[in-house]
């Protein structure tokens, strides 16, 4: 199903505040240079007030954040597990025997081929090593996890939304009052 | 016999690297028996099998074209453990670090897909981009010898598909000409909340009606969520989030917009400002990426940190001079023409002989 924002009556498409001619041109460098001079216009103009794109910028990340969810901070520290837990692929296969000088690509293999044992010692010390430090951080974790959806964990994210929720409704005001004050103007 | 099988990550009904692989199929066919597998295809996908039914047995003459545009462990290992000569098509990776704050594990998998690339550059025997831009990227990964190639790129392939009725009727009820549109995943990187504010500058500051419509698949819906929550609180008129659509909505839309408008700072081809050209519509996107070789001389290229301002400067501009308008919408139609598919499916066939 289509979301959208309809116009209605309301919003009544108001007449340009300054009506800025194109440049009828053809040439690409001619319209760039045109399209960035009618923005400075604008802005020296008022139609468009001082900081309006970092303004704008501001108020869609406030939105956004409002819309993950309030353990952001369990997800990304579970997504960093599970990016480790990715990487976690040890294989002699994985070691670049690679090199654009076919002597040294020969040289690399050879070596290779006579390290195999030793290499596969070592691969399998670090495995087993990062297979204790996988449980211990898991535990760690859930750990975390359980501690932020205790009663004063639950406190300290909602009184976060909160103040997110109440800076979104001044952001919102703000937004209102500009639109007043361009309606004003027009008038 | 020669057999010649694609693997991709993930298939859907209408998306992007899975039509070019269907593109590719019938041509390959022509070799001998060619299927599509996936490790992750839509439930409603007929025509793509799941990985895990590749045929076990290695035969002789047969070759893996694998697509690549993520990271999964599964298909990683499947690739790492073939005994067939493989064949790289090189579609871009999303970059990981501008999903870590919404997705973590999709950012991780992301990351993962590079390292996966880099792993496996000594077992491909071809590799193919699709951009002089995917090339450059493969490059820094230390592959050599990669064939630019629009392999499976069909433009005007939604030009068969009739307009859906009901989709004409939304556009007749909710929106007002000229109608912008954008196609694209909801992904952090596509910046839709720029193309809102860029309707918002043009319907309450600039005094334009114009109407925006975005499309595409919600790869990550917050995306789309929040840009629509914006629209609302500002009160900007005429924007429609219609997700995604079939290829009869979509080519409704393509023919009823003016301007194809994008403020993606990630393509790796952009297929979708190919489909817009095929119908004539001019093309305002931001120097990034590939889509400078993509659109050429067929639209208005803004800087690449250009906001909503340039862009509802821009788009007025297009609408206001119509030679403009004109010259881009002609040039469009050359450019798309030489992406065709009769035209790259000899190249790609005498590569793939190549191989064999």
């Amino acid at each position: 199903m289509a979301s959208n924002t309809r116009p209605s009556p309301d919003d009544e498409q108001k007449p340009g505040h300054h009506s800025l001619v194109s440049s009828q041109s053809t040439d690409i460098t001619d319209v760039l240079r045109h399209i960035s001079e009618t923005v400075e216009k604008r802005r020296l103009s008022g139609d468009y007030p001082e900081g309006l794109e970092d303004q704008l910028d501001r108020h869609y990340r406030q939105i956004l954040k409002g819309f993950d969810v309030d353990d952001t901070e369990m997800q990304s520290l579970q997504g960093a597990l599970h990016h480790l837990r990715s990487t976690v692929n040890f294989n002699a296969s994985h070691i670049e025997t690679w090199s654009p000088n076919p002597l040294k690509r020969l040289l690399h293999r050879l070596l290779a081929k006579l390290t195999v044992r030793q290499t596969r010692g070592v691969l399998l010390q670090i495995v087993q090593y990062t297979d204790a430090l996988d449980n211990l951080l898991s535990q760690m974790v859930e750990n975390a996890q359980e501690a932020t959806s205790t009663e004063q964990g639950q406190g300290l994210f909602s009184n976060r939304s909160d103040l997110e929720r109440r800076l979104s409704t001044a952001l919102d005001r703000l937004s209102l009052l500009e639109e007043k004050i361009n309606n004003s103007q027009t008038l | 016999m020669t057999e010649v099988h694609q693997v991709l990550v993930g298939a859907g009904q209408t998306d992007a690297i899975t039509n070019m692989a269907r593109s590719l199929q019938s041509s390959l066919r022509s070799l001998g028996p060619s299927e599509i597998f996936a490790q992750h295809p839509a439930p409603e996908v007929t025509d793509v099998q799941h990985l895990s039914s590749f045929p076990k047995n290695p035969s002789r003459g047969r070759i893996v074209i694998f697509h690549a545009s993520g990271g999964d462990p599964e298909v990683f290992k499947f690739l790492q453990n073939s005994s067939d000569p493989l064949v790289l098509i090189f579609h871009n990776i999303a970059p990981p670090e501008l999903f870590e704050n919404f997705a973590p594990d999709r950012a991780a998998l992301l990351r993962q897909g590079w390292e996966e690339l880099s792993f496996l550059r000594e077992k491909i025997v071809l590799s193919i981009a699709d951009s002089k831009y995917n090339a450059q990227c493969l490059e820094k990964i230390g592959y050599q010898n990669i064939v630019v190639l629009q392999a499976g790129v069909q433009p005007n392939r939604l030009h068969k598909y009739e307009s859906d009725i009901e989709m004409t009727r939304l556009l007749e009820r909710e929106t007002v000409d000229p109608l912008l549109l954008y196609v694209g995943q909801a992904a952090p990187h596509k910046r839709p909340e720029v193309l809102v504010q860029m309707q918002y500058l043009l319907t309450h500051h600039i005094g334009r009606t114009t109407s925006l419509a975005l499309v595409g698949p919600p790869t990550l819906p917050q995306i789309n969520a929040a840009a629509l929550e914006q629209a609302r609180r500002l009160r900007v008129p005429g924007c429609l989030f219609l997700g995604q659509l079939t290829e009869n909505q979509l080519a409704t839309l393509y023919r009823k917009a003016s301007i194809f408008i994008t403020a993606s700072t990630h393509e790796g081809l952009c297929l979708p400002v190919l489909e817009a050209m095929s119908f004539g519509i001019p093309v305002i996107a931001r120097n990034a990426a590939a889509l400078p070789d993509t659109i050429g001389n067929t639209g208005i290229l803004l800087p690449e940190k250009a906001g909503p301002e340039l862009f509802a400067e821009a788009v007025c501009e297009l609408l206001d001079n119509p030679r403009l308008h004109q010259r881009f919408a002609k040039q469009g139609l050359r450019t798309s023409a030489e992406y065709s598919i009769e035209k790259t499916a000899a190249s790609f066939m005498n590569l793939i002989k190549g191989v064999l």
